[in-house]
């Protein structure tokens, strides 16, 4: 207790206030505009958390990821356009709630299921996190091998569309990352005779590329202008909302409990809880006939969902160092940059970063009420700020901050080439998640690998020979096999039907 | 710009069999494990390589469906043409020419340029542009520190310079 007592105070400094503010508000602009999302502002803010201490850092990209997440709700009710990806599952449901004259409802009803279901998260991330650490702690390199590669296979098989093309990516990433010096003799590799190279790809300037450079890309191609907002008027956003979310309490806690559980799980980002929340809340809806045609109750169970659930992706992110989606793996990489290695051990050596971290999400939460409502309010404004405009402004940041890293032009050069493959990827169906994923986390996945063998003296059998090691080994292994047997029992399943 | 996957698995088996062939030129281990650098680049080549190949005959079985290549609306408009090849050329010229001409003088040229031609507004690109590269330049140069180059603005560093 004494602990979060530390990190309390440690948050309360009026400077880490000021940035979690400003973080807030940022996060808010840029998930309230379509075509930036939750992990652009993130990518973006990296560079300037570059120069803060590691806790208002950290807290400025956990108020700025939860702000951004509940900020796509609000184009999604006024223009039909998800603000950010997580938005999408009742993206058609809030406008056409909107355009039945609505709006207020549906977008208190965002901003209030947002706040509370990121706030559920924070005290189960709080309280089951550490239970994690403790049980970690006894996890050796064998356990961290299948971790990572459990973490990197499940991210490649639930991201979007097939899981060819989510292998393929992670495979790209996994490339990237072995550029750079090899761990075990410090033998240049894939560095292609750049000295610029030996400390691998620059993560950050791969971020903005991906998230930044290759969204101002697609924004240069695209000839759709957005459409005109269903409503300028928004009156009072709380009225009446209390009966109707007491009406839907069962969407709403399954929310909750959908968007808790969907956090931790490697691969599975906030969009992900928020389309199994819908679909779960459709299946068990207290009028299926009513809900088909639009109302409250998926929003309430989704807008839930998705704030809960980035809320708890942090538990393996901190816990075990094994990000499950883009927004931890930012993290994840910011941690190191401050060189902090997360793990079960940072509890122990930094508990009160750990809980000021977990805290900020407590904080963010609640400051979402207040925030969201100002933005909900300015809505109008916020998405009237022209594109055009916008769009350069943030081309100059990407440079700079892309810059700002390590001060040489060739992250620059990092940022534009990514930014085209970023593109190219999304053009041609490829996640990007897995390719990340692999940058961040392959050096680790060798790492482990190598450190694993040199302690079995080659025995590749050892990496089942203790029961949580194995256990994994053996769930990834299936993992692998599944498409295979997928692929076999339809072939059975067509052979008996010609027969 | 959509490749079919039946173009786009053999770019993909490419990209492996290049990854195996780097992976094989880097230095055996001669002590330890026997696993040298060269391993991981390999498993990654062969994934690629199966994956890619898979891709292919999904291409394949799809082939008549599947047109080769589809291109955006864009190709159509030079507008938008012109849009993305001013973005990259901006970031291009940034790269080959800020350290000659320095922070302030080719991160103006980036935004200004990208802002006429996404808006066509030449008056409001100025204004913008000149605000925004002031306050990346005070934010970042003066406030964070962060060494941008000066360029041929070297002689004037200690005027512009607000602290």
């Amino acid at each position: 207790m004494e602990v979060i007592y530390d990190a309390f105070l440690a948050l309360m400094r009026l400077d880490v206030l000021l940035v979690i503010l400003l973080a807030s508000i940022f996060g808010l602009f840029v998930g309230a505009i379509p075509g930036l999302t939750a992990t652009m502002a993130v990518a973006l803010l990296v560079p300037v958390t570059f120069f803060m201490d590691p806790l208002p850092a950290i807290a400025a990209i956990v108020s700025a990821s939860a702000m951004a997440i509940f900020a796509g709700d609000i184009p999604s009710a006024l223009l039909r356009i998800p603000g950010t990806p997580s938005s999408a599952a009742y993206t058609d449901v809030a406008y056409k709630l909107t355009m039945a004259g609505k709006g207020e409802l549906v977008l208190g009803a965002c901003v209030v299921t947002s706040a509370v279901g990121g706030l559920f998260g924070g005290v189960f991330l709080m309280f089951f996190a550490p239970a994690v650490a403790k049980f970690a702690l006894n996890m050796s390199s064998y356990e961290y091998f299948w971790l990572v590669c459990l973490g990197l296979t499940s991210a490649a098989f639930i991201a979007p569309g097939s899981a060819i093309k989510g292998m393929i990516s992670l495979f790209l990433g996994l490339l990237v990352a072995m550029v750079g010096l090899f761990p075990v003799t410090g033998q240049p590799r894939f560095t292609f005779g750049s000295t610029a190279l030996y400390g691998g790809v620059g993560l950050v300037a791969t971020l903005i590329g991906m998230f930044a450079i290759a969204e101002i890309l697609r924004y240069a191609l695209s000839r759709d202008p957005l459409p005109p907002m269903a409503t300028n008027k928004i009156g009072n956003i709380f009225k009446g909302l209390a009966p109707e979310l007491w009406r839907y309490r069962r969407g709403f806690g399954s929310g909750i409990v959908v968007g808790t559980v969907t956090g931790p799980l490697p691969g599975a980002g906030a969009d992900i809880a928020a389309w199994i929340s819908y679909a779960l809340s459709r299946r068990f809806s207290i009028n299926r006939k009513e809900f088909d045609k639009g109302n409250l109750e998926g929003i309430v169970a989704a807008g839930a969902a998705n704030n809960a659930s980035v809320s708890t992706s942090y538990v393996p992110a901190t816990v075990l160092g094994i990000p499950g989606d883009s927004m931890t793996a930012i993290v994840i990489g910011v941690l190191f940059i401050k060189g902090l290695t997360p793990g079960p051990a940072i509890f122990q050596n930094q508990p009160t970063l750990i809980y000021g971290i977990f805290l900020s999400f407590i904080l963010a939460n609640l400051l979402m009420i207040p925030l969201g409502y100002a933005a909900i309010k300015l809505s109008r404004y916020i998405l009237d700020v022209p594109r055009a405009y916008l769009m350069p402004i943030i081309l100059l940041f990407c440079v700079v901050g892309a810059f700002a890293m390590d001060n040489t032009l060739s992250a620059v050069v990092t940022m534009l080439v990514f930014g085209v493959v970023g593109w190219f990827m999304e053009e041609n169906g490829f996640p990007i998640a897995p390719a990340l994923l692999g940058v961040v986390l392959g050096r680790m996945l060798e790492e482990t690998f190598l450190t694993s063998m040199i302690k079995a003296q080659g025995d590749f059998l050892q990496f089942f020979s203790r029961p949580i090691s194995a256990t994994l080994g053996v769930i990834t292994i299936l993992i692998w096999l599944s498409p295979l047997v997928m692929l076999l029992l339809k072939r059975a399943g067509r052979r008996r039907a010609e027969a | 710009m959509k490749l079919s996957d039946i173009l786009m698995g053999p770019i993909i088996v490419g990209i492996g069999i290049v990854a195996l062939i780097a992976a094989s030129m880097q230095p055996k281990p001669f002590f330890g494990t026997g696993y040298g650098g060269g391993l991981f680049p390999t498993v990654v080549g062969c994934g690629l390589l199966l994956a890619g190949a898979l891709l292919t005959l999904n291409g394949w079985k799809e082939r008549a469906s599947q047109p080769l290549v589809v291109i955006g609306d864009w190709i159509r408009s030079p507008r938008h043409i012109a849009n993305a090849a001013v973005v990259l050329g901006a970031l291009l010229f940034y790269i080959l020419f800020s350290k000659s001409l320095g922070f302030i003088l080719a991160g103006f040229v980036v935004i200004f340029v990208t802002l006429l031609q996404f808006t066509r507004a030449p008056v409001r690109s100025l204004i913008v542009a000149v605000a925004t590269t002031l306050v990346v330049k005070i934010g970042f140069q003066d406030v964070l520190l962060v060494p941008l180059p000066w360029g041929i603005l070297e002689p004037y560093a200690g005027v512009l310079t607000w602290r």
